[in-house]
């Protein structure tokens, strides 16, 4: 009887130490790299690089639907004032002079490599994220606006009134700056962002993922397709690029 | 003097913490937590530092994308604010929002509010949708108890754009007290089936 269960065990030992040899071969080292959502505790590293493809001739002029899906998540509420209404995200139409040709771009804040906003901004609130997102950290944002000024997308918006029935993954507060935070509330959950997930319903122009991770649907299809970003000149290498104009 | 005159003030300070009631300010009256039996921390060390853990992980958070719920604000506010038997939570002014409750006794003013959500995340499962066609009459009246029960009732709410979801929240159930509507009650995707 006792050797019976010894050698069972040994087997069953054997099995499992075959697994996890398959899987691992040193600790630590996989060698099937499972891509997980981080969890809650992890804090985000520069292994990651949050990126957006945006595929313009896909995207349809008229189509509104990553603007309306970003207002419905943050609860951006306007006034009717075009010029002063919280705005993270904005549909723009160009049309070639020349050849007449149309376009229609969502243009966000860019999430750059080397954002003016966080160079400018004299509190340190404007900052870039170490997986590349650039948030406002309203806790400390004093309000003065510079990093608007800096800003050559026009990406961020002033709050200029009191809010109520903010949404809870959304603080947004008045005297403070916002813009496009690529819905980091999502993104560490493993989601996508709003519009990106409201886009992939019917035009699928935007593609979002890690640009760092060579297998990601991003990192193919921007070595595959031509992308630009907007004002290359300023070399600030933005996370979102643009097909097609 | 001065000592008497400290006597004086420290006889009557402990008259008036003693008594829950003794002409000064009443003590806060804190709604009971929606779940478990103790907070995160011990109720001693709570009193003192929640500020501090607030601050800590609002940095830890915001830049570090960690996102642990345990000293969060956002798992503060799942917790301690509960909605009442209708299913309303309290406006952030009221004495009956958990944070405010003690807040405006101690007469310590904190900024939190200004931009974060005083509603907890996972709203009970009610929405006008689904008592939109049924229950006109009952909207009304619960619209007029919010007023009663809250201190202040924001009339911009109700008026408010049709972005922002559910904040003053109606019941699903339609109460008993009230007669029954003519429509049978909406069924949970609010569609009304009409009974043959």
């Amino acid at each position: 009887m006792k050797e019976e269960t010894t050698k069972q065990d040994r087997r069953e030992f054997m099995k499992s130490a075959a697994v996890v040899g398959g899987v691992a071969i040193a600790p630590g080292v996989l060698l099937h790299a499972v891509s997980q959502a981080k969890t809650a505790d992890e804090a985000v590293t520069d292994k990651v690089r949050w990126g957006m493809l945006i595929d313009t001739t896909k995207c349809a002029n008229g189509c509104t639907d990553c603007v309306d899906a970003c207002v419905e998540e943050h609860g951006l509420q306007g006034h009717d004032r075009p010029k002063t209404d919280p705005q993270w995200i904005r549909k723009v139409e160009l049309r070639n002079k020349l050849t007449k040709k149309e376009h229609s771009l969502p243009m966000l804040c860019q999430h750059c490599e080397f954002p003016p906003c966080a160079d400018v901004c004299p509190t340190g609130a404007s900052f870039k994220r170490a997986d590349g997102i650039v948030l406002v950290d309203k806790h400390i944002c004093i309000g003065c606006r510079y990093c608007m000024m800096a800003c050559p997308y026009k990406a961020r918006s002033f709050v200029h009134e009191a809010l109520e029935d903010q949404k809870p993954y959304s603080p947004r507060g008045k005297g403070t700056v916002e813009s496009c935070t690529l819905c980091v509330h999502r993104v560490d959950n493993g989601e996508q962002p709003a519009c990106v997930e409201a886009c992939n319903k019917e035009h699928k122009a935007m593609t979002f993922g890690d640009l760092n991770d060579p297998n990601s649907d991003i990192a193919k299809k921007v070595k595959e397709v031509s992308s630009t970003a907007l004002r290359d000149d300023l070399e600030l290498n933005p996370s979102v690029r643009y097909h097609g104009i | 003097m001065l000592y008497t005159l400290t006597t004086v003030m420290a006889m009557v300070l402990s008259m008036a913490i003693n008594a829950a009631y003794a002409g000064g300010v009443p003590l806060p009256e804190l709604p009971k937590a929606a779940q478990g039996d103790e907070c995160v921390e011990p109720i001693d060390i709570m009193r003192r530092l929640h500020g501090a853990f607030l601050k800590h992980q609002r940095d830890d958070t915001m830049h570090q994308g960690i996102r642990t719920k345990q000293h969060s604000l956002i798992g503060c506010i799942d917790c301690h604010v509960t909605p009442n038997e209708k299913g309303e939570y309290p406006d952030i002014h009221s004495k009956q929002h958990f944070c405010n409750s003690c807040h405006e006794y101690a007469a310590v003013s904190v900024d939190c509010f200004q931009c974060h959500a005083t509603k907890p995340t996972a709203q009970v499962a009610v929405s006008t949708k689904a008592v939109a066609p049924a229950a006109t009459e009952s909207t009304s009246e619960t619209a007029t108890e919010t007023v009663e029960q809250t201190q202040v009732a924001p009339p911009e709410e109700t008026a408010s754009s049709a972005s922002a979801p559910v904040e003053t929240v109606q019941p699903v159930v339609v109460n008993e007290a009230e007669p029954e509507p003519v429509l049978p009650a909406p069924t949970s995707e609010g569609n009304v089936q009409v009974n043959n």
